[in-house]
């Protein structure tokens, strides 16, 4: 069961999907802009722009299955580049992660010494 | 017993290891005049909760940068909770949605130093764990001192924590030396390094538009003038703001630079159109089509048709006159 304000947000989202399909946006009708010539530059980037309209959904899904509310999804999805989105798409399951640090370590190096400990591979005195 | 000499011994190959190695922070890593220590304090500090490392490194950065951001605001922009952790890519994009750029500075020791004497912090990733076992971490790197060979950070719940310089790189290495720095409009990073400065301009600029990035276009023309990506960038941000008249004054800059730069001649001749200069853009769009490849053919085809369908030839202005 969706909620009228997420679906609200989604339509806008397909809305501003599509109107990326087409080449040109800003100033005039037939104006180019500078994310498309630096895209253009460099060949090695380009992502056709039905493909990152596709990946953009998928990308979203995968956000919400990963704990993030559907409204936050949508606006996270729409401040990626088309790149970001390719790389989100092909490899979110792997991409680092950046979380905490200190206690966990602490948390495995006690844990380890305890097994140590444990097993009898290392003992006081 | 056996464990009291193998502590003495561990003690004293760490010892001989440390005397061998030369200071990491070493001359040939700043810039002649690099000052011996930068310790930029006015960084506010917020103390991470729980796997919440990301927003806060982010917050911090932005909100040196002159902004009003919590962690709390960020968390639900950047934080996936099944990884228990934030992603580097929704870290840049998240502080693109603010009136900022977020700029990934060159993946190398030089550079973070660079934009430590530049006055600005670096959200840095690191891996606090082992290469087998990670433990992906964000924090700002705030300053650095060379006479004792180490680096200020603000990390986790630890205000100014002091690492040596060794144990930084080697954590920072593990993250593949990345580095994260808030630039506002007008900023340029410490490097240079137009590409990558452009790439993070025009990433915010496909997002949010072109509105607000005028003044980061310009100082990328006036330092890098031979850039083709800078100088077309300044030139359509003054198109898009409605100031024609620069605009096709800075599009043949760029045209005498790259005489055949399609993308250019499409967008002056729309700008040309505009300010009734008819016949002046129509010929200009013709040199466009006369070398356009196939992606923006059809581009050029409809400003052609425009241009037709604009009022016929008013008395043409000044501006027209190449």
């Amino acid at each position: 069961m969706r909620s009228a304000t997420v679906n609200r947000l989604l339509a806008g989202f397909l809305v501003v999907c599509l109107t990326n399909l087409g080449l040109v946006h800003s100033a005039g009708a037939a104006v180019i802009d500078t994310p498309l010539l630096v895209q253009l530059e460099d060949r090695t980037a380009a992502v056709s722009r039905i493909q990152s309209s596709l990946a953009r959904e998928d990308v979203r899904k995968a956000l919400v299955q990963l704990g993030v509310d559907p409204e936050q999804a949508v606006e996270r999805v729409l401040a990626l580049t088309d790149s970001e989105v390719a790389q989100l798409d092909q490899q979110l399951a792997k991409l680092p992660a950046g979380g905490d640090g200190g206690w966990i370590l602490l948390v495995i190096v006690l844990t380890v010494l305890i097994v140590l400990f444990a097993t009898g591979k290392l003992k006081f005195n | 017993m056996r464990r009291g000499a193998a502590a003495i011994w561990a003690l004293i190959w760490l010892l001989a290891s440390c005397a061998n190695r030369g200071p990491v922070l070493s001359d040939d890593q700043f810039e002649p005049d690099a000052p011996a220590s930068v310790d930029l304090s006015g960084v506010p500090f917020f103390p991470q909760e729980t796997f919440q490392c990301g927003p806060a490194a982010l917050a911090t950065a932005l909100s040196y940068s002159g902004l009003e951001v919590t962690p709390q605001e960020l968390t639900p922009r950047v934080y996936l909770p099944a990884k228990s952790g934030s992603l580097q890519v929704e870290m840049v994009a998240a502080a693109r949605r603010y009136d900022r750029i977020p700029y990934v500075i060159p993946a190398a020791l030089p550079a973070l130093l660079a934009e430590l004497d530049s006055g600005r912090p670096v959200v840095v990733f690191q891996n606090l764990g082992l290469a087998d076992l990670p433990l992906w971490h964000f924090a700002v790197v705030v300053g650095y001192a060379r006479p004792e060979d180490a680096l200020l950070l603000r990390s986790g719940r630890d205000e100014r924590e002091t690492m040596s310089a060794y144990n930084f790189v080697r954590t920072w290495e593990g993250g593949q030396r990345w580095g994260l720095v808030i630039l506002r409009p007008g900023e340029l990073p410490a490097a240079d390094d137009p590409d990558g400065y452009l790439r993070a301009v025009a990433a915010k600029e496909s997002v949010s538009g072109p509105a607000t990035l005028l003044e980061a276009y310009r100082a990328a023309a006036l330092r890098w003038p031979d850039n083709l990506v800078a100088r077309f960038g300044y030139a359509h941000a003054l198109q898009a703001s409605g100031d024609l008249r620069a605009a096709v004054e800075q599009y043949r800059a760029l045209l005498v630079q790259h005489p055949d730069q399609i993308a250019a001649l499409n967008n002056l001749a729309d700008a040309l159109s505009r300010q009734g200069c008819r016949s002046e853009a129509l010929s200009t769009v013709d040199r466009g089509l006369a070398a356009a490849r196939d992606p923006l053919r059809p581009v050029l085809e409809q400003t052609r048709q425009e241009i037709l369908a604009a009022p016929a030839d008013r008395s043409e202005p000044a501006v027209c006159a190449r």
